[in-house]
């Protein structure tokens, strides 16, 4: 999350992430953000708190993108009050490849991915365990970059047990998907990395688990010793900051 | 208009897992709200246990102390629970009902909503939670225990400013953890499509009502209709039959705090810009990052940094006014109705009563006002006392 444990640390957490993963996803902090269990709402408020802005947390990503892939997560309101077109030209200015906003659904975001198109900036889409087969197909289709399968009904938020429709669900979407598919939600310890590449999966999302483990206040290295341990060897990792 | 727009606002703004159940929304209330049976049984409720229609009385003292209009009540505080939202929740509890779910949750601000839902769920044997915000607990502490006298389950809410925001955040939350088996009963004209719309239709009825009452009373439609707006479902349930008729004026009174240049008040429609909460792109108190502002009024009920996206649609579309009232205006409301009707108004409806009298004191005798008393008062005596206490 950027600005998260605050202005002065945020970026030497960033690049320890960044290091150990293949993508690394910078999260805009809102006030309200709905789709966010208690971890990564508390990094939010704790970014918030450190006094972070919009346009602070895109200069961040200019830093990172020339090493990792950077991919910006935020709720559809950052976008609108700056205005679609300025949003993503920012994005690109600062090399974002990708753009998450997990509160603009499909019929919401023809705009913004039409903008996003011309930039050539991936505008990624959610599936869910409640997405039907016909919208399936049809978010498959228009997701760009990779496609992000939320891995259970609920919040973000580190789980004990993998949700049991996951596995499923991959297999699913790996099926209908041409793109690299992506498992996000609940995912914390290397053996549901495992279990989620076997089942098919190209990439998965962390990120309750990392920003829980930095407002516990472990350092940049614990973090990245984290990521690696999840990481291991078996396939391309994503990985939210 | 586009589906679930208003003009510019409205719209579904949702984490995809909640576009399926707001689908199945969608086409359950359509079906049911045209069949036969679905609204025999709400007429059933509301009549013989909401206590419908209620009264429009006209306020004979309160009209000669503004001097001007003659100004009715409409007695929405005789509905069952003490306000408005039984008819929203009524008809909400019933498509539940029949959509097959078991579970219902909803949040609240004042708590009227809430005690509306828990009273529904108690007599329709349906499991109700409830989300309030730790804030309006303290302050509105009869009705959490109405609520949980009534057999809800009330959940404090410690996030952000532990307001109406804050609850209905929560309550998106546990919707999309369960929204296989739970009903998301949503208490005002706000969030994302359908709920604007459905939470306007059940509100109508007190439109409807005030339209013939007021034919019956007077021979000819009002001049003014004035409502108290949070989330707004009171007033587009006042204002909504009107609309057409616009020689009818609408007026909304918003929560003006502490006024509106001390920047601390609750009035997104006079101070606030295009934004997107809870769902809905609508008017919005927010800063110049987006990042949503707390808010402040002397009601929990209004308590909250948008509105409900067709009001923002009326007043860009300038078919309605809208207006501030400061928290010592709407305590002015709150005594004088108090003294010269013998009618305690709900701090919220208090706004409104302001705002009549302000209002039909500049109007002719042969003028008529009517004033949506959306909730009665019991629930604020405490934190009226204390505001006069503090004054003195």
């Amino acid at each position: 999350m950027g600005g998260d444990p605050g202005q002065e640390l945020f970026l030497s957490y960033a690049r320890e992430v960044a290091r150990q993963s293949d993508i690394v996803e910078v999260g805009i902090p809102f006030s309200d953000p709905i789709a966010d269990g208690p971890s990564i709402q508390a990094s939010g408020v704790r970014s918030l708190l450190s006094g972070t802005r919009v346009r602070r947390v895109i200069d961040w990503c200019s830093e990172l993108s020339g090493s990792t892939p950077v991919v910006v997560m935020c709720y559809y309101n950052t976008i609108h009050r700056m205005g679609e077109e300025a949003f993503a030209s920012s994005l690109v200015d600062a090399g974002v490849s990708g753009l998450i906003v997990p509160d603009l659904p499909l019929e919401e975001g023809s705009s913004l991915r039409r903008i996003c198109a011309r930039m050539s900036v991936d505008n990624i889409l959610l599936a869910s365990p409640s997405t039907g087969q016909e919208r399936a197909r049809r978010i498959a289709s228009s997701t760009r970059g990779f496609l992000y399968v939320v891995s259970r009904y609920g919040t973000t938020g580190e789980g004990t047990s993998l949700p049991v429709q996951a596995v499923e669900l991959v297999r699913s979407y790996r099926q209908i998907s041409t793109l690299p598919v992506a498992v996000g939600f609940g995912i914390s310890s290397p053996a549901h990395v495992s279990t989620l590449a076997a089942a098919g999966a190209d990439g998965v999302v962390v990120g309750s688990a990392i920003v829980s483990r930095i407002g516990a206040g472990q350092t940049p290295g614990e973090v990245g010793k984290f990521v690696a341990s999840l990481r291991g060897s078996t396939l391309r990792a994503a990985a939210i900051s | 208009m586009v589906k679930g727009r208003f003009g510019e606002f409205g719209g579904r703004y949702v984490p995809e897992t909640l576009v399926p159940a707001l689908q199945e929304l969608e086409s359950a209330y359509k079906r049911l709200s045209r069949d036969a049976e679905f609204k025999s049984t709400l007429r059933h409720y509301n009549t013989h246990f909401g206590g419908r229609p209620t009264p429009l009385y006209h306020a004979q003292r309160l009209t000669e102390h503004a001097g001007g209009a003659r100004i009715y009540l409409k007695r929405e505080d005789l509905v069952h629970g003490g306000a408005h939202k039984f008819n929203n929740v009524m008809g909400q509890a019933l498509l539940a009902k029949m959509m097959g779910k078991r579970r219902v949750i909803a949040e609240t601000g004042a708590g009227q909503h809430g005690v509306a839902t828990a009273i529904a769920g108690a007599a329709l044997g349906l499991d109700t939670e409830v989300y309030m915000g730790r804030k309006d607990t303290e302050r509105q502490r009869l009705n959490l225990i109405r609520m949980e006298l009534l057999g809800a389950k009330v959940h404090p809410v410690d996030s952000g400013s532990r307001t109406l925001k804050d609850a209905i955040n929560e309550a998106l939350r546990d919707w999309v953890a369960n929204v296989r088996d739970t009903y998301y009963l949503l208490g005002s004209a706000v969030g994302p499509h359908p709920y604007p719309t459905i939470v306007r239709d059940f509100q109508s009825i007190i439109g409807r009502e005030i339209r013939s009452q007021i034919l019956a009373a007077e021979g000819r439609l009002p001049d003014l209709i004035v409502a108290c707006v949070g989330g707004g479902s009171n007033a587009i349930g006042a204002f909504a039959p009107f609309i057409k008729n616009t020689e009818v004026g609408l007026l909304g009174a918003q929560a003006g705090g502490l006024g509106i240049e001390s920047g601390r008040h609750s009035a997104p429609l006079l101070a606030g810009e295009a934004g997107v909460l809870h769902g809905a792109r609508s008017m919005l108190l927010q800063d110049s990052d987006g990042q949503v502002l707390e808010t402040t009024s002397i009601s929990a009920g209004l308590d909250y940094p948008s509105v409900g996206p067709q009001h923002s649609y009326l007043k860009a579309a300038g078919r309605a006014r809208y207006i501030a009232v400061t928290d010592a205006h709407a305590m002015e409301g709150f005594k004088l109705l108090s003294r010269l009707e013998g009618i305690i108004p709900a701090l919220e409806s208090a706004h409104a009563v302001y705002a009549a009298v302000e209002e039909a004191r500049k109007m002719p005798a042969d003028s008529i006002v009517v004033v949506n008393l959306s909730g009665r008062g019991d629930k604020d005596v405490e934190t009226a006392s204390a505001y006069m206490e503090g004054r003195r």
